[in-house]
């Protein structure tokens, strides 16, 4: 089988632009010269480990310090500390051109969910979900889902913290958990892979419009419309990831407090006192006393 | 002459062991004497009725002794107490008073007791009737128990 001269130039083109997207890439994972790194104990970056989550501040209501995993029963967990302006700020429909400024800047995304299970007064469940509804839309979120017992909202993540405070003094907290996801690494990796594909792209188009024959020019294609699709579905991760991180998940299940039955102790039974003893005395006139013997005369 | 006047005085004198001394009642107006069992008995038309006797105090107890031993043996009965009172006959001697209702399936009664005790003698003076009509004369009735003599 002979292989076309220009077939070999394409795949050297390929296979260059491919070593050279590696090259890049391992170039993108180190810190820019201009940039320092990025302090564990900073404000704004956390939870990508335990020994930051120990740095972080702790909540109003004095709880444990963050992890990255969720909380559950008595073992109190740490409000998240709420993402960066930046990417709060950070909309679902952010141009591309965004994308750029974010590859220069060490922001840090991370999937905040959190759970509230709730015991309201008897009758209030539907007034608690109404106000939980409102304390979100008043922190600039809206309502995820609702059922009879069960809300979701989605509020800002740089709001989290304040809503999450707010419902915990709507009723008795029997259960908390924040769950809490670093996708840094995630969505750097996605910035520099979309680079690199868009490098490729230029490339296989610039190399597509140069194609000597109908071959050439299919192979090409075949392979330009792979990386486009990469190139979609690597920013429609980006987007998801910045949506995400941009507004947090609040899931607070309410039930109504058990009614309080007071406990009465139960005396005893107490037997009616014994009737007074009268002894038989020698004295037959006693018996012959009432008002049947008087009135009769014996 | 000694025979006749043994004939006399030995009557006389047997008389007066088996009789001893016996409760007197003055009527008030409506009563009348009627005869009975007892000392004395005395009744009103609507058979408001009392009586009077003496007993021998045996066994020798004072006065409280023998008034919760009348109370008791009346309750058993199902006779309904009030409150008991001490009382002083006209004559000084103290007593108790001793004051019940008693229903007897029909009617309502009331029943009076004023015991009073010597070193030798339990005198009993007790007044019955029904309850309208005894009520009605309560007053009188009480007046004449208190009166009670004992010759």
């Amino acid at each position: 089988m002979r292989t076309h001269p220009r077939t070999l130039l394409l795949l050297g083109v390929l296979s260059s632009s491919l070593f050279g997207c590696a090259a890049q890439m391992k170039d993108a994972m180190a810190p820019p010269s201009n940039m320092a790194p990025m302090p564990s104990g900073s404000a704004d970056v956390q939870m990508s480990d335990s020994s930051r989550a120990s740095d972080a501040p702790p909540a109003p209501s004095q709880m444990a310090p963050v992890t990255s995993q969720a909380f559950a029963g008595n073992s109190a967990p740490t409000q998240p500390t709420a993402p960066p302006a930046s990417v709060a700020k950070t909309a679902p429909d952010t141009k591309t051109a965004q994308t750029q400024a974010e590859v220069s800047n060490p922001d840090v995304f991370i999937l905040y969910t959190g759970g509230l299970s709730l015991l309201v007064d008897d009758g209030k469940i539907a007034a608690t979900t109404d106000k939980i509804i409102d304390d979100a839309i008043a922190a600039g979120g809206h309502i995820g889902s609702r059922k009879d017992t069960s809300v979701s909202v989605i509020v800002p993540s740089k709001s989290f913290r304040a809503v999450f405070a707010q419902i915990e003094n709507l009723g008795e907290v029997t259960h908390r958990s924040i769950a809490a996801e670093d996708v840094s690494e995630e969505y750097h990796d996605a910035v520099v892979r979309l680079e690199n594909m868009k490098a490729t792209r230029k490339r296989l188009e610039e190399f597509l419009s140069k194609a000597p024959n109908i071959n050439d020019m299919l192979t090409v294609e075949r392979e330009l419309e792979r990386v486009v699709m990469d190139i979609d579905r690597t920013e429609g991760r980006m987007r998801f990831l910045r949506a995400h991180t941009a507004f947090s998940t609040l899931t607070v299940d309410l039930a109504a407090k058990p009614k309080t039955t007071p406990i009465v102790a139960v005396a005893p039974p107490q037997l009616p006192p014994a009737p007074p003893r009268a002894i038989d005395l020698p004295a037959a006139w006693l018996q012959e006393m009432g008002v049947n013997r008087l009135i009769n005369g014996k | 002459m000694k025979r006749i006047l043994s004939l006399v005085l030995i009557p006389l004198a047997l008389a007066g062991i088996a009789c001893g001394p016996s409760a007197k009642l003055s009527p008030p107006a409506g009563f009348a004497h009627v005869d009975g069992e007892y000392d004395d008995r005395i009744t009103s038309p609507r058979g408001v009725v009392i009586g009077a006797r003496v007993e021998r105090n045996k066994p020798v107890a004072n006065l409280d002794f023998w008034a919760e031993a009348i109370d008791l043996r009346l309750k058993e009965q199902g006779y309904i107490a009030e409150p008991s009172t001490d009382l002083k006959s006209k004559s000084g001697l103290p007593g108790k008073g001793l004051r019940y209702t008693f229903f007897d399936g029909q009617r309502s009664n009331r029943y009076w007791v004023d015991v009073f005790a010597t070193d030798q003698r339990v005198i009993l003076v007790e007044a019955a009737g029904d309850q309208y009509d005894f009520d009605a004369q309560k007053d009188q009735v009480e007046s004449t128990m208190l009166a009670v003599r004992v010759n």
